[in-house]
């Protein structure tokens, strides 16, 4: 631009925003803060705004302690198959929308359209899930949640945005559908499976409603257990790690689980920046 | 194209249909079934005898509902707070955006947008435990009043702290989401403009009134309708991991109700009752939301 700000205002511009990400980074620099100090001197002063003194207890113990180990299995199970079954789902679902030729397809359309306007709430859900006795099983976490509509309206807007002609060739070779979908489509459409894989992911790791009222404690993934802690309802927890001040250990907890959602952040962000989800927002 | 019969159109594409098949079960299951389950809201439900076997009860359950206080008083915090964070909320990402855009430093935009974007895909339950490491009784900002020997705040457990941390944290996890969709939306506005508007003595200020604003109007626009259209969910999940009982009376959103009186306390056709009371009005406002934009000449959101 020919018109350039003076350094002044761009020194007060950065300033502000960077302010900003200090509010988001500053709270997690205190919280690993908290989980590599020792828990004595962590409750021995009111603020420490540096770790006094330094130990990886903490992050042993989420890989030690029996209970621990188990809920970050489950967290990882669910994630891992739940998101797998969701694209797949999705996926095939979401493409078959997308040929109007089919006499269903604007029944199937609005099937998937109608959940974005009205919902029954969450108590029909639950006695559904309850009456087919998907309580207490693992599964219980990943079937009744396989598809989002809005993850298949976006699946389906980016199938429609690849060329015909490759499916045509297909038809014309005398492959059927269920080949071409798997043969043609799918090695197509990598990135939107990508961004499906991130966002299901994600929604799976960070659950914790449903997985709080649907299974049974020992079936807890890691994200019903830290919310206990946090919130000191856990009695049991404190019995079996005696001595232990919960702050510590949940702040190890978090950055646990927010050590992957870092990772993949950069991932997501690229393809918002493409404009791909943007675009989608409109059904 | 000639549309066959339904069994003809069956049998030629089964194979299209049974690549839908997993989906189309799991709507009618997951959300069909449950859809129709909230006919409890008008019956008497009992465990044993199931959806359909309940006896009828009008609308008993209703009625309830409406002369319920804490009905009337969850139905006011929701919108309450949907509402503070439309005012409180909806504008940082806007300014965010624009102050950004006026970056020069690409490595500071790249840097800003990476980090802002991380929150969004944090769990609630992780914001309430950071949350409850900084403001609780012996959190960070207590702790260094505790040494200044002033008394200590209770942020999460009186009603007006309560709900600024609600605000404040929503902008946190959700601000850096929303700068992003309006950059994206300002890639879009065509450069030849500005150059235009420079060659006319327009000030910078003047460009990000007349180019840049208007260049993300049909996005702030589109947001707005989407947090409009949902007033009716105030935020479930951040609620449910930050309350207690202390701040009931200005935190109890409907969410939080039903969940209570339906799943802890077993009274579901009350809880559907109220669940679908919650649905019927956030329905309403979708459509209404939808055709006042319309009007104004966004596409809107269907």
């Amino acid at each position: 631009m020919i018109n350039r700000s003076p350094w002044y205002s761009q020194a007060v511009l950065i300033g502000i925003l960077t302010l900003f990400m200090l509010a988001i980074l500053f709270p997690f620099y205190y919280v690993i803060t908290i989980s590599v100090m020792p828990n004595e001197n962590y409750v021995s002063k009111a603020f420490h705004l540096f770790p006094d003194g330094f130990t990886l207890d903490y992050y042993k113990l989420i890989f030690n302690d029996n209970r621990l180990v188990n809920a970050l299995g489950v967290s990882v199970f669910v994630t891992v198959v739940g998101t797998f079954l969701n694209v797949v789902v999705t996926g095939a679902g979401a493409y078959v929308l997308g040929k109007t030729h089919l006499r269903l397809h604007r029944t199937l359309n609005l099937m998937v359209i109608i959940p974005l306007l009205f919902g029954g709430g969450i108590i029909p859900l639950y006695l559904v899930i309850r009456a087919l006795n998907l309580t207490n099983s693992i599964w219980g976490l990943i079937i009744p949640f396989l598809c989002n509509s809005f993850y298949v309206i976006l699946m389906k807007n980016f199938f429609a945005s690849l060329p015909v002609e490759l499916e045509e060739a297909a038809y014309i070779d005398g492959a059927k559908e269920i080949k071409t979908f798997s043969r043609i489509i799918v090695p197509l459409s990598k990135p939107i499976m990508a961004v499906m894989t991130l966002f299901y992911g994600v929604f799976h790791w960070n659950e914790f409603f449903w997985s709080g009222i649907l299974v049974a404690p020992d079936k807890y993934p890691m994200m019903v257990l830290l919310r206990q802690l946090i919130r000191r309802v856990d009695t049991q927890m404190q019995v079996q790690l005696p001595g232990l001040i919960p702050m510590s250990l949940t702040s190890a907890i978090i950055i646990v689980m927010v050590v992957p959602i870092i990772l993949i952040s950069p991932f997501i962000q690229r393809f918002f920046i493409k404009g791909m989800v943007v675009g989608a927002v409109k059904a | 194209m000639q549309q066959l019969s339904f069994w003809k159109d069956l049998s030629r594409y089964r194979q299209m249909y049974l690549l839908a098949l997993p989906m189309i079960l799991f709507y009618l299951i997951f959300v069909y079934v449950p859809m129709y389950g909230i006919v409890i809201a008008f019956k008497d439900y009992s465990v044993v005898q199931g959806i359909l076997k309940s006896p009828w009860a009008g609308l008993e359950h209703v009625k309830a509902v409406f002369a319920n206080p804490f009905f009337q008083r969850a139905f006011v915090n929701t919108l309450l707070i949907s509402l503070g964070k439309i005012i409180f909320g909806f504008p940082v990402p806007v300014i965010l955006a624009l102050l950004l855009n006026e970056v020069r430093h690409r490595w500071f935009k790249g840097l800003f947008q990476n980090i802002m974007f991380i929150p969004y895909f944090l769990s609630w339950v992780v914001f309430a435990g950071i949350i409850e490491n900084l403001f609780n009784g012996s959190g960070l900002i207590n702790g260094i009043r505790a040494g200044q020997s002033l008394e200590v705040i209770p942020f999460l457990a009186e009603g007006n702290w309560f709900l600024g941390i609600l605000f404040v944290s929503d902008i946190i996890k959700g601000a850096g989401w929303e700068t992003v969709v309006y950059l994206a939306a300002l890639t879009s506005i065509d450069p030849h403009l500005y150059e235009a508007a420079e060659s006319d003595g327009a000030s910078r200020w003047k460009q990000t009134l007349h180019i840049t604003l208007p260049g993300i109007a049909s996005t702030v626009v589109l947001l707005l309708i989407l947090r409009v259209g949902y007033l009716m969910f105030a935020g479930f999940e951040q609620v449910f991991s930050l309350y207690s009982p202390i701040v009931y009376g200005v935190g109890d959103i409907l969410d939080t109700f039903v969940y209570r009186m339906g799943i802890e306390q077993g009274d579901y056709s009350f809880a559907a009752a109220a669940g679908l009371f919650q649905g019927l009005i956030g329905l309403i406002l979708l459509f209404t939301v939808n055709q006042i934009a319309k009007k104004t000449g966004s596409p809107g959101i269907f």
